[in-house]
């Protein structure tokens, strides 16, 4: 039990810089009628949240962090001096199922080192998905990082027992890669995209298909990484700035039909290479790309409209304020709108308004007009709107308040909040 | 003035619904949970009376729309039970004024309904996130719950419940009353495990086949289980310590949720290690990307040497005289 315990600790140490944790949206799935455990679909469940606030939602190690390769961001790197282990493929089933069995977790996040060969690599991560579905009869998600170099037939492999496959694009450009992780190519990695882009379409739509036809034998057609791709981008570690980190995840959505794009800014590991830049990133950095990637994803924001609030000089977000306000600084034309009026894609552009406050604008608006104070239901503080809202009782007196103005007075009552004091502290920690 | 003491989204539904059909309107109700007793009189404890205020041919259909339903049913859940004259009054909107009110988010019973229905909500996802199952041996039960409930769990075990076979058990404390209305998804996800989950206000038990609702009862002592040593070692080890955040960490898991959680008692030392656990990995000497082959060239030669020198023994003890 010690030495399990061992591997454990450095498995998991190891796997820790990967920022993914998503166990949502695969298909609903239950163990009713059978005997075995485990259950998904919907909503993704949290079952604990490190100091980091970070959640647990799935077990997450690494079947062994032995590695032939040498990316210079990456603590299992060949040349790190961290303490190496290898679980076997029963270790890993074994304390997936004794987890689950306790609702520590919702699953399974396997990834691993390269060990001999790409293929020898991932035909053990397969392994440890393969025994847990058939011989275990285990209903709980499965998250398996794909090894760009494996296979095809190993991928399709993997893409029968996984809910979501992941590659990591790692870092934004092909020059980066060489610099840093030499082994890797943007070519191979984006051509093994594109496989499973094809094959998770190709299964959804034979699925569709025999739905349409009967609804028994479309049972019968197995699900190939039901929640998609995802992939994961490291934050700092070569200069790319936020515009060509932007756009990169704009093509990868758009070509692979991402999921999710994972920033993951480079931490401060017990073994650094002395080819890393020797800060990190600000936390408020990567936070600042997440908001962007929503704008993207959920506001219908073209990735173009918010590379233009980026700085001219250096092409950064800004980090005072989140990237919407940003675009309605810059677009004052734009506002205000009225909420009475204005439509949802609209209203989504309002600084401050998130799609289910639009939502329910719109829903108010059938019964009641919305007026200014309502926004104190929806959670929204007068001081962010007051100059972007038109309100049935109330017209923003814009005159002539500048942005920058604006700007000021919004930093100058942010703080002492939590978040902003969390935010100066975190610019702070890059100082060192 | 009725007074209706009322326990379960069920039996609210079958006393609305008959006060519905009498136009009975919600000031003339007190609504009640428990064995509390109003100070109104009288009290119409049974709906016979109710009921036969309208003749049986005669009784109006009520139907409401499904948003409401689904809406009631979570509310229902509920601890405190204002929550039944709320859902009363808005039911009686729904009938006798308009059935849109159920969308429309300015109304004030609305608005208090669906705070209620999203505590309950939140508490229910919470529910499913931090209940710990700690594998027992069924030998250990009797002391943890009563005779009858073991009986019900060792219905469908394989030998008497003496050699070894293990139930999962689980002592959680929910902000409202969401145990039944859970139980399903538990069986459903455990379904080849037996288990129960405790809780003040109600007890629910799996026994791979049928679940059972009892009622509450206190925390039981001597919860533990051989995987907290490896829970607690995976928690420490996925914690990355230069990235702090302690009050995102707490407004996910609020510290009321912490003294049934194994790996919260882990928190303090963990949080107070960080900046220095992070400081000494800045400060580390940092490796250069080379050091694997100087590392493997220092083998290579140390190899040489030693093979020198045994070549060199080799050739002393050949070319030394014979022994005789």
């Amino acid at each position: 039990m010690s030495a399990l315990i061992k591997k454990l600790a450095i498995l998991a140490d190891a796997a820790k810089y990967d920022a993914s944790c998503a166990s949502s949206g695969t298909t609903f799935r239950d163990s009713a009628k059978t005997s075995g455990i485990g259950s998904s679909g919907g909503m993704g469940i949290c079952h604990s949240y490190t100091p980091d606030g970070r959640c647990i939602s799935l077990l997450k190690v690494l079947l062994t962090n032995f590695c032939i390769y040498e990316c210079s961001y990456c603590v299992n790197r060949a040349s790190s001096n961290v303490p190496r282990a290898r679980f076997s493929v029963d270790e890993v089933v074994k304390l997936c199922l004794d987890f689950y069995k306790r609702n520590y977790i919702e699953g399974l996040f396997l990834s691993s080192g390269i060990i001999q060969s790409a293929d020898y690599t991932m035909e053990q991560v397969v392994a440890v998905a393969r025994k847990l579905r058939i011989e275990h009869g285990f209903r709980g998600y499965i998250h398996l990082k794909t090894i760009p170099e494996a296979s095809k037939d190993l991928l399709a492999q993997a893409g029968l027992y996984a809910d979501r496959l992941s590659i990591n694009v790692e870092l934004p450009s092909e020059e980066s890669l060489q610099q840093l992780a030499p082994e890797k190519s943007t070519v191979t990695i984006e051509s093994t995209m594109g496989r499973l882009k094809e094959a998770i379409s190709e299964h959804k739509a034979e699925k569709k298909e025999q739905r349409k036809k009967s609804t028994n034998r479309a049972k019968r057609i197995p699900d190939f990484s039901p929640a998609g791709q995802s992939t994961q981008m490291i934050i700092g570690a070569d200069n790319s700035n936020d515009a060509v980190i932007l756009n990169k995840s704009h093509h990868l959505y758009k070509s692979y039909e991402m999921r999710r794009v994972y920033y993951s800014a480079f931490s401060p590991i017990p073994d650094a290479s002395s080819q890393l830049p020797l800060k990190p990133p600000p936390l408020i950095r990567e936070h600042r790309l997440y908001q962007a990637d929503w704008l993207m994803r959920f506001y219908h924001f073209k990735v173009d409209e918010i590379t233009q609030t980026t700085s001219t000089d250096d092409g950064m977000l800004d980090l005072d304020v989140d990237p919407k306000f940003a675009w309605a600084l810059q677009h004052r034309e734009y506002f205000p709108v009225d909420v009475n009026r204005a439509d949802y894609e609209q209203i989504l552009r309002i600084p401050g308004v998130g799609v289910r406050t639009a939502r329910r604008i719109l829903q108010q608006r059938r019964f009641k007009k919305v007026r200014i104070e309502d926004f104190e239901r929806f959670k929204i503080p007068f001081k962010k709107i007051q100059f972007f809202v038109q309100a049935a009782n109330y017209t923003p007196s814009i005159g002539d308040v500048s942005s920058t103005a604006i700007k000021q007075r919004w930093l100058a009552q942010s703080q002492g909040t939590a978040f902003f004091a969390a935010a100066q502290k975190k610019n702070q920690l890059s100082l060192f | 003035m009725y007074y209706f003491n009322v326990n379960h989204f069920r039996e609210w539904r079958r006393c609305a619904r008959s006060l519905l059909q009498a136009r009975i309107s919600p000031d003339e109700i007190e609504w009640g949970s428990g064995n509390q007793h109003s100070l109104f009189e009288p009290m119409a404890d049974s709906l016979d009376e109710i009921d036969s205020l309208v003749p049986a041919g005669r009784k109006p259909a009520i139907t409401m729309p499904k948003a409401f339903v689904e809406l009631a049913e979570t509310a229902a859940c509920y601890r405190d039970s204002k929550k039944w004259q709320v859902l009363y009054r808005l039911a009686w909107k729904l009938q006798n004024h308009s059935r849109h009110i159920i969308h429309d988010l300015t109304d004030s019973d609305v608005i208090v309904a669906r705070d209620m229905a999203k505590s309950v909500s939140r508490d229910m996802h919470k529910m499913k996130a931090f209940v710990r199952f700690n594998d027992l041996e069924f030998s250990c039960l009797p002391s943890l719950i009563n005779a009858e409930s073991v009986e019900f769990l060792k219905r469908n075990i394989s030998g008497d419940g003496s050699s070894g076979e293990s139930c999962f058990v689980a002592w959680f404390e929910p902000d409202h009353l969401i145990v039944e209305k859970l139980s399903p998804f538990f069986a459903k996800r455990f379904t080849g495990m037996h288990w129960c989950i405790l809780t003040p206000d109600q007890c629910v038990f799996w026994n791979q086949a049928e679940l059972r609702l009892a009622p509450g009862c206190e925390k039981p002592a001597g919860l533990a289980d051989p995987m907290h040593g490896m829970w607690k070692t995976y928690y420490k080890s996925i914690y990355n310590p230069a990235r702090l955040k302690e009050q995102a960490m707490q407004s996910e898991m609020p510290k009321k949720y912490w003294k049934n959680l194994p790996e919260a008692e882990l928190l303090p030392e963990l949080i107070e290690q960080s900046s220095a656990r992070t400081q000494k990995m800045l400060e580390n000497e940092r490796t250069p990307a080379d050091r694997l082959s100087r590392k493997s060239s220092a083998l290579r030669n140390a190899q040489f040497e030693i093979q020198r020198t045994l070549e060199k023994k080799r050739q002393e003890v050949s070319s030394a005289p014979p022994k005789n």
